[in-house]
């Protein structure tokens, strides 16, 4: 059954509006007005240097830390495996630029031994805050191995060839796509290489525009950037093709690799993940208790920053919504039309992936910052389009998933009683979507509250949200009410994470039943 | 020989397997037919290795093999297994399906070569080396579980109710595959089912099994002629027989 034209003409509307119209803005103006001419510099080549090596770097040591957390995870008795995945969860919460604040300041204490403003240094931040998405969907490859598959190898050989030769290459498209995410957001980072001083292309492109409001330069700088992660997206796209990004985490998954009953070998499994959860979530949080100093700094700190965390909370709330409807429609478009228009709105819709939030903002400027529609760019509405840009393939993602598990007959069996598509819409695929609606709200939600590079820019003047706060006054050399304002950012987004959580449940339930 | 002695087996609360006991002579087929959840797949899951039993003991070819304090490793338990689901791999294609099996036999790059060949002519699947799963039809993917127990010339053979979902035609060819496959390797295959046309059709002996114990174990028309009780009747009410 295919959505009814008009709704796809609105949906392809708003996508050529929304996504197409930027991206081609952004192709098209260094080559407006001779642009190109000398915009390539020698020192750009360490830039690309230093950005491959960043990025790579970070997915390498995610895979080496994410892959083998995700074994020890799955083997753990359900109390320790729910406190650890809590955990996990909590690293994924904290903001990359958090990290780099706590371990800038970490740093600090060990000038000799220690260097943290180097690249070294911005892997290692890089992966303590994105070894998750790599721990997580190894996590889910594993719970998807149908247990059968490694049995029948068993009986042929042994558990080191099954798990090199089934267990490994069943799971890898999981892996390799959490690989493929950490590099697309490790080289389209901006808050943590400005943090610690390196030199990317992210931070260049923010020089560009920022210093010498050199659009142009800007956006050719953006174009190795995006082809990169364009062709990585299409490979992580069809590695992924019809399979779950997620997977219910309860219970035992049924794999071989089971837990060893010698005691030297459970502690050093204990050891690794308790070091890992403690390096990555337990020592963030201290470092800032630590550095936030007395009681009054935190006061200082809430009673100041009210009306940026109420605009934090306006903008994420509305971003999230905005972005959760278009990606629904998208992503019906995309499970229920023909091949073409399916893979022309897939690809175009996870393109924004590729573009560097930085270079989202300065394409955003540029074209709504004009005379006719300047009411668009002088209020908050631009800070919803950009996270609408920025985030909407998470929601495509999430959508695309949800409808592949709903049955084409469902919806066919309703229509044959309700001819009204939009009957149908609303009694009967919501209902079915309504735990993958509250994932993506949250999802939206918790990015958007936390984002720094497109915001940092599109903000209007007065205005400020709780991130920008935070890296202004890190800029001033505030620390203590940088490191107070951080654990109240992470508080809001942990009583959020909790009240989504609780609506989440109760919402499952619902479908289950 | 498999002797299966005394298998308790439980989950929970739930006890799958009530000392249970059954011997496997090479050459021979036994169909095991029951209701679902009588405990049949756990019994070939601990025969195969996968499960430890709770009391009893497993011996296979005189030789201890599962106990509730020990267990082989189920690769060298020289065994093989049919799944239901048929557990194909599906980033392997026929060839390295069966080259996996084979590899524990130490075959040179020859003789592996012309085992492969044998094999999949034997299944009818010549010419199928580089074909992936989901090339393959339903009944293609049967044989190609088929040639993927044979590749590894176990002395028995498990079948777990692998051909519940293909229609009666190709059932009957793959029945005479197995039929013949019996023959030629001289396996002991234990055939899983709920069907009891199939196990009538098929199996030298077939065991009826009730509450995780058989109730009755006989010649297909032992058991036609002379039920034991009221469940063993209505097992085999339904037969074309």
């Amino acid at each position: 059954m295919k959505p009814p034209l008009l709704f796809q003409f609105i949906v392809c509307g708003f996508l050529a509006i929304l996504i197409l119209f930027p991206i081609l803005y952004i192709v098209s103006t260094p080559f407006m007005n001779n642009g190109c001419q000398n915009i390539f510099e020698l020192r750009h080549l360490s830039l690309a240097k230093n950005t491959i090596l960043l990025a790579s770097g970070t997915s390498l040591l995610c895979l080496l830390i994410g892959v083998p957390m995700a074994f020890m995870i799955n083997n753990m008795r359900i109390f320790i495996k729910t406190i650890h995945m809590l955990f996990i969860i909590v690293t994924v919460l904290i903001p990359p630029y958090i990290h780099a604040i706590v371990w800038n300041q970490l740093a600090g204490y060990f000038p000799d031994y220690f260097s943290i403003n180097s690249l070294l240094g911005a892997i290692w931040v890089l992966s303590i805050s994105y070894f998750p998405f790599v721990t997580l969907m190894s996590l889910a490859g594993i719970q998807s191995i149908d247990r059968n598959l490694e049995e029948a190898a068993l009986l042929s050989r042994g558990k080191c060839y099954t798990m090199c030769f089934i267990t490994f290459p069943l799971i890898f498209p999981h892996v390799f796509s959490g690989a493929i995410f950490v590099f697309i957001f490790s080289i389209i980072d901006f808050g943590v290489p400005d943090i610690l001083r390196l030199n990317v292309y992210s931070i260049e492109i923010f020089i560009q525009f920022s210093a010498f409001y050199n659009e142009q330069s800007a956006f050719i700088l953006s174009f190795p950037l995006i082809i990169v992660t364009i062709l990585l997206i299409v490979v992580q796209q069809r590695y992924m093709k019809n399979k779950a990004y997620i997977q219910n985490f309860v219970g035992f998954s049924k794999t071989i690799i089971k837990p060893s009953k010698s005691v030297i070998k459970q502690s050093l499994v204990f050891g690794f993940s308790f070091s890992i959860i403690f390096l990555s979530s337990i020592l963030p949080i201290g470092v800032l208790c630590n550095g936030a100093g007395s009681f009054n700094n935190y006061i200082t700190a809430f009673s100041t920053s009210v009306n940026p965390m109420m605009y934090s909370f306006f903008l994420a709330f509305s971003g999230a919504l905005c972005v959760m409807i278009f990606g629904f429609s998208l992503s019906y478009i995309i499970e229920r039309s023909g091949k073409v228009i399916k893979n022309i709105v897939l690809y175009l819709s996870m393109i924004p992936f590729a573009i560097p939030s930085i270079t989202m903002g300065i394409c955003l400027i540029g074209i709504w910052n004009r005379p006719i529609i300047d009411i668009v760019y002088s209020s908050a509405f631009i800070i919803i389009l950009g996270y609408i840009a920025r985030f909407i393939p998470f929601s495509v993602i999430i959508f695309t998933s949800g409808l592949k598990q709903i049955n084409h007959h469902i919806e066919e069996a309703a229509l044959l009683i309700h001819p009204r598509w939009s009957t149908v819409m609303s009694r009967i695929m919501i209902p079915l979507l309504k735990p993958a609606i509250i994932v993506c709200f949250f999802i939206i939600f918790i990015l958007s509250f936390g984002e720094l590079g497109t915001t940092l820019l599109l903000m209007p003047p007065g205005t400020e949200t709780l991130p920008v706060k935070i890296f202004n006054l890190m800029h001033y050399g505030a620390y203590e009410l940088v490191n107070a304002l951080c654990l109240i950012q992470i508080f809001i987004i942990f009583i959020f994470s909790f009240l989504f959580l609780s609506i989440y449940k109760a919402a499952t339930k619902k479908v289950k039943k | 020989m498999i002797k299966i002695n005394n298998i308790d087996k439980q989950f929970g609360q739930n006890k799958v397997l009530n000392g249970f006991k059954l011997e496997l002579q090479k050459n021979e087929i036994i169909a095991l037919v029951g209701i679902s959840g009588c405990g049949k797949t756990t019994l070939l899951r601990i025969v195969a290795g996968f499960e430890q039993p709770d009391k009893g003991y497993v011996e296979i070819d005189q030789k201890k093999a599962s106990t509730p304090d020990f267990m082989i490793k189920p690769h060298e338990r020289n065994i093989s297994m049919i799944f239901q689901d048929l557990a194909l791999w599906p980033h392997m294609n026929v060839e390295k399906h069966l080259i996996f099996a084979c590899k524990n036999r130490q075959l040179t790059k020859t003789n592996l070569q012309t085992t492969l060949s044998e094999i999949l002519e034997s299944v009818k699947l010549s010419g199928y080396n580089k074909r992936y799963p989901h090339e393959l039809s339903g009944g293609e993917k049967q044989r190609l579980s088929i040639a993927r127990a044979l590749s590894s010339r176990s002395n028995y053979l498990l079948m777990d109710e692998p051909f519940s979902s293909i229609d009666n035609i190709l059932k009957d060819d793959l029945h005479k595959l197995i039929i013949k496959i019996k023959k030629d390797y001289h396996m002991g295959i234990i055939y899983v089912t709920h069907n009891i046309d199939d196990a009538l059709h098929i199996a030298d002996r077939i065991a009826i099994i009730q509450n995780g114990t058989i109730v009755q174990i006989d010649k297909g028309d032992a058991l036609l002629n002379n039920p034991k009780n009221d469940f063993v009747h209505r097992m085999i009410q339904g037969s074309k027989r």
